[in-house]
């Protein structure tokens, strides 16, 4: 009840305006579950002393890493379906541009998948799942509460447009292909930083 | 057309910064060959172990399994390996055959070959009984009967096992040993570290024993003590009134050098060949002592370890 009135405050104007900070309260609450979830699954393997299995079985590590990736993101997706039909009201009361039905949806995916690769790319330099967790938590803390998000800075406010509907449909292109190639880029460098950890780490 | 040796290390050498934990190792294994891997605690086995398991690249050196560059090709390596590390973990949530399906499935063991595997090698470990159990239910001893279980799930050539019954029961060090015994007889190529050195000599083709990263020496264990104990004891039962002249008799034969008396026995420091050996024998009944007993006092593979070893680590 309280997401659903946060994402129908107001009419057309007043959604747009306002609603950028109400959705990202939900988004943002899927990315720190996928985030904290991501962190820790590597390094819990390390403490089970499974990771070396799993390692030396005929599964690539690049498939590991997707494979994890995108269970971490399932906490957060089932956020996201959660917040579909009320986010879908709220598009449609505030009169938003028809892609964003779409756009919105699946660049919330697109950040997922952002929180995830950055949470694997925490989990493959730690050894342990405390430690990853706690940086997982501060970095979480200071990027989603940083004040650039809410002070209209250009970048961050083009990913509440395309969120809120307001963004015009080459703008969100932009921005979920930008995403994914985000998410490509970090997940890269959690598979070079997992190739790298665990055989130094346990000799 | 020969088959390529097993594993083949040639002048490994591993370096963390300034402590070189194998130094300029070599080693040739062929099929069928169990390789016990003797050494004090740092000394450098499991290094070695994870270089060949493709865990670790060595420093210098080239490393071989089954004629395959382990740091060249690693994934082809990894078919043909089988490594139970010497503290392993294990997926407490699933059921025995579920947990060596799910490796089964990561070796890439097609579907419909999984469930006669699976059977043959808890059939092998002796674990068919608890197929359905939990996983976190298991002992200590039937979790490592399931690592190993686990190892050979895709069948490989080599295993490469760190410690295997380390804190186990004696029941399941023997059923260990007797397991090693039955994928011997299968043609596996087995390296295995083990601090229980007995147990070792029971069922290993060869042994190296290795101290502060180098491999003093390696062999066949009857070769290696009769190369590494320079002095033999050999021990002779006479009647006591016979014992003065035993001594009398052996005391300047060729090969002897001590003469003592343990007791009901005479124990002979004795570093001559077989043949020397059966003129001790000669010489005594040509002296006309009555023998009750004569033999070797026979050297283990501790006594080698012993004899080679100072304690130093890497």
């Amino acid at each position: 009840m309280f997401v659903f009135t946060i994402l129908t405050a107001g009419d057309g104007a007043d959604f747009r305006q306002n609603a950028a900070l109400r959705v990202y309260l939900g988004i943002a609450a899927a990315i720190w579950m996928t985030v904290q979830t991501a962190a820790t699954m590597i390094p819990k393997e390390r403490e089970k002393q499974t990771w070396n299995a799993m390692l030396l079985s005929r599964v690539s590590l690049r498939e590991i890493v997707i494979s994890k990736s995108v269970a971490a993101c399932v906490p957060g997706l089932l956020i996201i379906t959660a917040m579909l039909p009320m986010l879908s009201i709220g598009l449609f009361v505030s009169g938003a541009a028809w892609h964003a039905m779409f756009t919105a949806p699946a660049l919330m995916v697109a950040m997922l998948g952002i929180a995830g690769s950055i949470g694997m790319l925490i989990g493959a330099i730690n050894r342990n799942s405390r430690s990853a967790s706690l940086q997982a938590a501060l970095l979480t803390m200071i990027v989603l509460g940083s004040p650039s998000l809410a002070s209209g800075y250009p970048p961050i406010r083009g990913f509440t447009d395309v969120l809120v509907g307001s963004g015009s449909l080459p703008t969100a292109l932009t921005y979920i292909g930008g995403s994914l190639g985000f998410t490509a880029l970090v997940g890269w460098l959690a598979m070079l930083a997992a190739k790298r950890g665990p055989g130094e780490f346990d000799a | 057309m020969n088959e390529p040796l097993r594993i083949d290390l040639q002048n490994i050498t591993k370096r963390y910064d300034k402590l070189t934990a194998v130094d300029n190792l070599s080693l040739a294994l062929g099929p069928g060959e169990i390789f016990g891997f003797i050494g004090p605690n740092g000394a450098g086995k499991t290094t070695t172990i994870k270089i060949l398991a493709t865990l670790l690249e060595p420093t210098t050196g080239v490393a071989m399994v089954d004629g395959i560059n382990v740091v060249e090709n690693p994934n082809a390596v990894r078919a043909r390996i089988g490594y139970m590390p010497d503290t392993f973990g294990v997926y407490d949530e699933f059921k025995v055959w579920e947990y060596l399906d799910f490796f089964a499935a990561a070796y890439k063991v097609p579907k419909s070959d999984r469930p006669g595997l699976i059977d043959l090698v808890l059939d092998l470990t002796n674990l068919s009984n608890k197929k359905d159990a939990y996983v976190e239910g298991l002992s200590r001893g039937m979790k490592q009967r399931l690592c190993l279980a686990r190892t050979m799930v895709h069948n490989p050539k080599v295993l490469l096992l760190d410690e295997p019954a380390s804190g186990l029961d004696p029941r399941a060090r023997i059923e260990i040993r007797d397991l090693l015994k039955e994928l011997r007889n299968l043609g596996k190529t087995i390296i295995v570290s083990s601090h229980i050195l007995p147990e070792l000599a029971d069922f290993c083709t060869s042994v190296g024993i290795i101290e502060k990263g180098k491999l003093l020496v390696s062999g066949p264990i009857d070769s290696l003590i009769g190369d590494n104990i320079g002095v033999r004891v050999l021990e002779l039962k006479v009647p006591a009134e016979d014992k003065a002249t035993a001594s009398k008799v052996l005391g300047p034969l060729k090969g002897v050098r001590n003469v003592a008396e343990r007791g009901e026995f005479l124990d002979i420091q004795f570093d001559g060949g077989i043949d020397a050996q059966s003129d001790l024998l000669l010489a005594l009944i040509n002296a006309k002592v009555r023998i009750i007993c004569f033999g070797e006092v026979q050297t283990d593979l501790e006594a080698v370890f012993m004899n080679l070893t100072r304690g130093l680590v890497a």
